[in-house]
């Protein structure tokens, strides 16, 4: 490539005016938010000496990153979990540090299944001899392993799954075949080239009879030379709409053969003479699966807190048209239309984190009792966990394209920054139980918890509501009644109380026609999952508003204020886009949603000042989010430039497909002329 | 971004003679004397030049009064100076640019000694026509990887001081002449008029890029079974679960409706258009509102719907082998390109303001627009359980007029309080936008309502479009029952009946589902998706295209010798110490 017309050495340039005149004029402290979202002060210390040591070194954060094939991206995420291990046993990282060195990632590591979800089935699921022969095996990376569930036929309905382990009592072993192509194992990550073992849930076969689901470990490849084992057909599944870094594989067996202590026997064993037993329930495996729906929050959480940081900022950077001809240009920011799309996204990613904090403080305090089985408490967990990693993943996903789209055609790059993390974040309302089936457990749940309610029954926490008297919530009448937020919350309550309530009769009314229980579930299932919506709705708001007043004692009254701005735009936007819910359960009036209206453009107003601090104070580092549009300090076009101008088919001046193809045509119609 | 992973058969809109095509003959033919329509058009016609159309710069897409590039006319030489002044005046993004084109017309400000004559197109030779080499003064590149469009060299270019003769100026309106006297335009709004045509067919193009999703959603949800609905009863189709259909059949209703709005919208074109040619030029304004906000309603309808497809078919959505994401990424950029949807809105929305102040005045309005007069007086909505089509249309007018009225009296009440017209109008754009949309939501309902009850179908035809006109209605007031609830137009007990109705027309379309989508008859080759192929053997092909995943082609992937055996024979070291 011919030398640069312009300035291209993006390092010496000062920060763009218009992002230092914004971060001037906000009301608060931006280090303060950080220290909240961080979780302390000492928490952003220790964060930023892991970025630094991380986002040092290339593999971490070389501008080449966005120009490898699949191939190469793969190959550049194997360096990187060797890397996370390699200095976790160097530099003695304790458990919160490899969360961190993950999260500052974005967890774009090839290999995350082995230590999220191996290495805890392993500890889990076996009994004590198998712990003790393979743990040590799995921590010392010895085996490299992961977690294969899924099903190219089945996701969801894991109790069809059609991989069958059927016991030999002969040989004293199982033998595991996919026998159709529906079986063969399908999605797990890791598993088509960096596994050499896999836990593998399989149907027991014993004698012909079936004994339900059960794990084994198998090995897929020599730890010689990793060629796959005799009977294993794996491999990668191909290209992805994101996380193609990932190897997510397939595997086919085919009369593979593992001795019957590879079963893991922690909760079900089989004897040498083939007797199953049956040893505790399997509800144990719930707290992982729970745990996994918490931590979908929290990246649901850093992925549009990215995403909403960046597109602060380069709508700061950005001037284009005029509100005022004879003012010259404006920041992109100051329209109001803009700043519709960007502070829900803002007040949404709050939210999330508020939601997400609670529910991991929550988890924590109660681990030993959600172990111990605690059946109360696991339902009631377990509905919270499944509504919140569905409605998060939803909002997430909902206002991290509306983002995209926000940056106009720059959006559409990859160096935008956005792109890349939306196409990795879309996988999040499907993975680890889909939405929609999501909902409908809670719904289930919530169903029986108004039934209770109706009869006088006691009522756990989340669900309290239910059994208060709510007809008498006073109504909005004024901007005042919409910014407080408490009254808001009630009226929260009061809709998604009546909603469940409606949606309870319903089904009712059609158990009473004599309708067979499924038939009237799905004839009223769109109302179940909405109703279970409303709930979620109501559940976030009510975290966002506890986790904000949470606040008031310790921070500055100037921050609370202007996250108290936020939890109020978010609890309006979401009940202005949910108007249909509030009306029919008569909480508000199509006359008061104008007031829920024109006080959103109020708030919208109001933030503008703080909106690049609020969006700073996420303080991803620009060799971490590697947008162009997203830098701290705003140089976005000699960015822009810089970029373009390393992009391989920009190597020659003439790409090679010219001779190809270009040149004959335009040369052999130019000799007709 | 997928390198040589995924290679679809037909591109779709992205190819790198797609600029040639359309815009580069285009902006010729329309803005081109005859000599020079018969000049370079003819060249083109035969790709003995190969061009594109560069407009977006790095700092200015939305605001082409803000672009910076220059062209400066020389007396002595006859002969104009292209020039990019600053890093922000680079052109970027035009397709074909970066690697292909070695013509382009150019936008750019035209400078007359010292006086500004506006934006003119320039076309400019950037390759050297033997070696195909950029041009002395001519920097030229791919942009670099993006969401999607990986087959298409969207491009940069800078030109430092490029000199092009005086008849490389497309001179159809405004001219410049050897002595270097600027001539105005006569009448610039005609203009316009290809920038019209090109939003018209978005609109269609976005219920055809909305179809193809709804089509392998659809398929392929008849073919996957997962969980029960009877314990015991055996696995279903997805596709009998009420909330799947609820995704799918309001995704069929709303690509049918968008195809249809992009016809209706087309022949109002041709209409306007014909008139235009006999020097009628009041329909103008109406046409150009209704195409500008209904671009934007399609392309996010759309955009959202083909999302709403993808996440409907679970896990293997995300697989670039289900074909949605190829879709998603072809056809998202349409909120953008050609007028980004917000602004389009905007400048709907100001028709639609004038209109409100003209019914205020008590004047008439176009016959498009009429229904906007509807806001005043009490009104209540007719609609009885009949679900009559005539009531829906009536339904969505009037949210149309209201949604106009209360963005107008916003405005109104933002200068009483003594804001300047800008703060005033730039408070109250939020509504306004929403304004445009219910504005092109009416039209789309209209226009598919009319289109059933007109057109000659078969009965069995009639029937099941009805059904799917009306769950189109239907899904939109259920959405924003606020609205139409407004004032007490709708009861709750109307919107009861629209929500029990609702339901049952998902049932009543069951059986029909996958024939509707059958019916848009997408070849599989151009849906380029193993989940939505005609004869549904689904796994099998997204078995067959796994295979040749470039991780495949060895047993054992290289980076294993690399990275990870090194790194677990350092365990196995220590383990041995
Ligand atoms: C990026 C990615 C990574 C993954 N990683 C792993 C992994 O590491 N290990 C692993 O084992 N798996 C993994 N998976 C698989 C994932 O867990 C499944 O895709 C997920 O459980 C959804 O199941 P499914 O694909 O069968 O969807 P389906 O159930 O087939 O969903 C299709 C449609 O049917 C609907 N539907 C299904 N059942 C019902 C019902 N009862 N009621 C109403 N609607 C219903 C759904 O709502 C959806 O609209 C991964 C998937 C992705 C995309
Ligand atoms: C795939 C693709 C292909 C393209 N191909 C071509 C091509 O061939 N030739 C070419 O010349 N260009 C091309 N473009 C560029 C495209 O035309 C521009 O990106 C488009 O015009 C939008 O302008 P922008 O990028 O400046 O957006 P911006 O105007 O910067 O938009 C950013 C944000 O600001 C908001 N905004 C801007 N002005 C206002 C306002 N007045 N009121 C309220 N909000 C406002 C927008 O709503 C948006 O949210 C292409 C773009 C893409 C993505």
């Amino acid at each position: 490539m011919a030398a640069p017309v312009f300035n291209t050495n993006t390092d010496s340039l000062p920060v763009n005016p218009d992002l230092q005149k914004e971060r001037a004029t906000a009301s608060f402290n931006v280090l303060e938010l950080t220290h909240i979202l961080d979780g302390g002060a000492e928490i952003t210390k220790r964060r930023k000496e892991l970025e630094a040591l991380i986002l040092s070194d290339p593999a971490f954060s070389s501008k080449d990153l966005l120009y490898l094939t699949k191939s190469e991206q793969y190959e550049n995420a194997l360096l990187r979990s060797v890397k996370l291990v390699q200095w976790k046993d160097k530099y003695k990282w304790s458990q919160e540090d490899v969360a961190m060195a993950q999260q500052i990632n974005n967890s774009t590591e090839a290999i995350t299944l082995h230590t999220d979800m191996f290495i805890p089935a392993l500890q889990r699921l076996t009994s004590e001899e198998q712990r003790a022969k393979w743990l040590p095996l799995a921590l010392k990376h010895n085996i490299i392993g992961t977690y294969a569930q899924t099903e190219l036929g089945h996701g969801t309905n894991l109790r069809n799954l059609e991989t069958t382990a059927t016991f030999d009592a002969k040989m004293d072993e199982f033998v595991l075949n996919t026998p159709k192509i529906t079986s063969m194992k399908w999605w797990p990550g890791a598993l088509g080239k960096s596994s050499t073992h896999a836990i593998v849930l399989a149907q027991l076969v014993i004698a012909g009879k079936h004994h339900g689901l059960q794990a084994f470990i198998i090995q897929l490849r020599s730890l010689e030379d990793h060629t796959p084992m005799p009977g294993i057909t794996v491999g990668d599944i191909g290209p992805k709409l994101g996380l193609n870094y990932v190897d997510n594989g397939f595997l086919i067996l085919k009369n593979v053969r593992i001795p019957r202590e590879n079963m893991l026997m922690g909760n079900a064993s089989v004897s040498r003479d083939g007797q199953f037993k049956q040893l505790k329930s399997d509800k144990t495996n719930y707290s992982t699966m729970m745990y996994v729906r918490v931590m979908i929050t929290r990246w649901a959480f850093g992925c549009l807190a990215g995403s909403v940081m960046i597109a602060m900022r380069y709508s700061a950077v950005r001037r284009q048209l005029y509100i005022d001809p004879k003012a010259g240009e404006v920041q992109i920011l100051d329209y109001q239309t803009q700043q519709y799309k960007l502070f829900p996204a803002l007040a949404s990613a709050f939210a999330i984190f508020f939601t997400s904090q609670k529910l991991i403080s929550d988890y924590n305090r109660e681990l030993q009792n959600l172990i111990k089985g605690d059946k109360e408490l696991l339902a009631e967990y377990h509905s919270v966990t499944s509504a919140m990693k569905a409605v998060c993943s939803d909002i997430m996903t909902d206002h991290i394209s509306a983002l995209r789209r926000s940056l106009g055609g720059h959006g559409y790059m990859n160096l935008s920054g956005i792109s890349t993390a939306m196409q990795n974040s879309l996988s999040l309302v499907t993975v680890e139980g889909e939405n929609t089936v999501l909902y409908q457990q809670t719904a289930r749940h919530l169903l029986k918890q108004v039934a209770r309610a109706m009869s006088g029954g006691t009522l756990t926490r989340s669900v309290a509501f239910l059994g208060q008297n709510l007809d008498s919530v006073p109504q909005l009448d004024s901007s005042e009644d919409c910014r407080n937020v408490h009254l808001v919350l009630k009226l929260y309550q009061k809709m998604a109380k009546r909603i469940l309530v409606q949606a309870g009769t319903l089904l009712q009314t059609d158990l009473m026609k004599g309708l067979p229980e499924h038939e009237a579930w799905n004839k009223n299932q769109v109302t179940l999952v909405r109703a279970a919506k409303a709930y979620s709705l109501l559940h976030l708001v009510q975290c966002n508003v506890e986790g904000v007043e949470g606040l008031r004692k310790s921070v500055s009254p100037e921050l609370v204020a202007a996250l108290r701005r936020l939890c109020c735009l978010f609890a309006l936007y979401y009940l202005e886009s949910n108007a249909g819910l509030f009306m029919q359960t008569e909480a508000v009036s199509p006359s008061q949603l104008d007031i829920v209206r024109s006080t959103q453009m109020e708030l919208l107003s109001e933030i503008r000042p703080d909106a690049v601090a609020l969006a700073d104070a996420v303080d991803m580092p620009d060799s971490g989010h590697k947008s162009v549009l997203g830098c701290y300090d705003g140089n976005v076009y000699e960015r822009m430039y810089a970029a373009a101008l390393g992009e391989p088919m920009n190597k020659t001046q003439v790409h090679p497909s010219y001779y190809k193809h270009l040149r004959g045509m335009i040369k052999g119609t130019a000799s007709k002329l | 971004m997928f390198g040589t992973d995924f290679r679809p058969i037909f591109p779709g809109n992205s190819y790198p003679f797609r600029l040639h095509d359309s815009m580069f003959r285009q902006t010729i033919q329309k803005q081109g004397r005859l000599e020079q329509r018969e000049k370079w058009g003819t060249l083109a016609e035969n790709c003995s030049i190969i061009g594109t159309y560069a407009q977006t710069e790095l700092g200015h897409g939305s605001f082409l009064r803000g672009l910076e590039t220059t062209a400066e006319y020389d007396v002595r030489t006859r002969e104009f100076i292209l020039n990019s002044p600053s890093i922000t005046a680079s052109k970027f993004w035009p397709g074909g640019l970066g690697k292909t084109a070695n013509h382009c017309v150019v936008m750019a400000r035209l400078k007359m000694s010292g006086r500004d004559c506006g934006m003119q197109s320039f076309i400019v030779p950037i390759r050297d026509m033997e070696t195909h080499n950029p041009l002395p003064g001519v920097t030229v590149g791919d942009i670099g990887p993006k969401f999607g469009y990986a087959a298409m060299d969207n491009g940069f270019l800078s030109l430092n001081k490029v000199r092009v003769p005086r008849e490389n100026m497309l001179m159809r309106y405004s001219q410049v002449l050897e002595d270097g006297t600027f001539i105005f335009p006569k009448n610039d709004r005609l203009v316009y008029g290809s920038m019209t045509l090109i939003r018209t067919s978005i609109v269609g193009s976005c219920g055809r890029a909305l179809a193809k999703a709804a089509t392998i959603a659809t398929r392929y949800s008849a073919v996957r079974r997962q969980s029960e609905i009877a314990s015991k009863g055996g696995e279903v189709q997805v596709i009998d679960f009420q909330t799947q259909q609820h995704k799918l059949f309001t995704q069929i209703a709303s690509a049918y409706a968008l195809m249809n709005a992009g016809k209706f919208a087309a022949n109002l074109y041709n209409q306007v258009s014909a008139k235009i040619e006999d020097g009628q030029l009041e329909d103008l304004p109406v046409l150009h509102a209704l195409t500008a906000a209904l671009k934007a309603f399609s392309s996010w309808e759309m955009a959202s719907g083909i999302e709403q497809c993808r996440m409907a078919c679970g896990g293997h959505g995300y697989l670039l082998a289900s074909g949605i994401p190829q879709i998603y990424e072809d056809m998202v950029p349409a909120c953008t390109y050609e007028g980004e949807n917000t602004v389009m809105c905007l400048q709907t929305a100001r028709f639609l303001n004038k209109c409100q102040e003209a019914t205020n005045r008590g004047e008439k309005l176009p016959p498009l627009a009429h229904f906007l007069q509807a806001a005043k007086g009490n009104r209540k909505s007719g609609l009885s359980s009949s679900m009559d089509l005539t009531q829906l249309v009536a339904a969505y007018e009037f949210r149309a007029a209201t949604a106009s009225a209360e963005a107008n009296s916003r405005l109104k009440a933002q200068r009483a309080e003594g804001r300047s017209e800008a703060d005033a109008w730039n408070n109250s754009t939020q509504l306004l936008v929403q304004a445009a949309l219910a504005f092109s939501h009416a039209f789309t309902v209209r226009a598919f309502v009319e289109s059933v009850q007109n057109a000659n179908f078969h009965p069995n035809v009639k029937s099941v479009m009805t059904q799917l006109a009306t769950l189109y209605a239907l899904t939109g007031i259920l959405r924003y029952c606020g609205d139409f609830t407004k004032g007490g137009y709708m009861s709750d007990s109307q919107i009861r009946l629209v929500q029990d109705r609702f339901f049952d027309l998902l049932t009543a379309l069951r059986p029909n589902a996958v024939a509707l989508v059958d019916a848009f008859d997408f070849p599989d080759q151009v849906l380029g998706s193993a989940l939505g192929r005609w004869d549904g053997n689904v796994y099998e092909a997204i078995m067959e295209t796994a295979r040749k995943s470039t991780l495949n082609k060895s047993q054992v992937h290289p980076a294993f010798y690399k990275y990870q055996k090194p790194f677990m024979d350092s365990f196995k070291a220590q383990a041995k110490l």
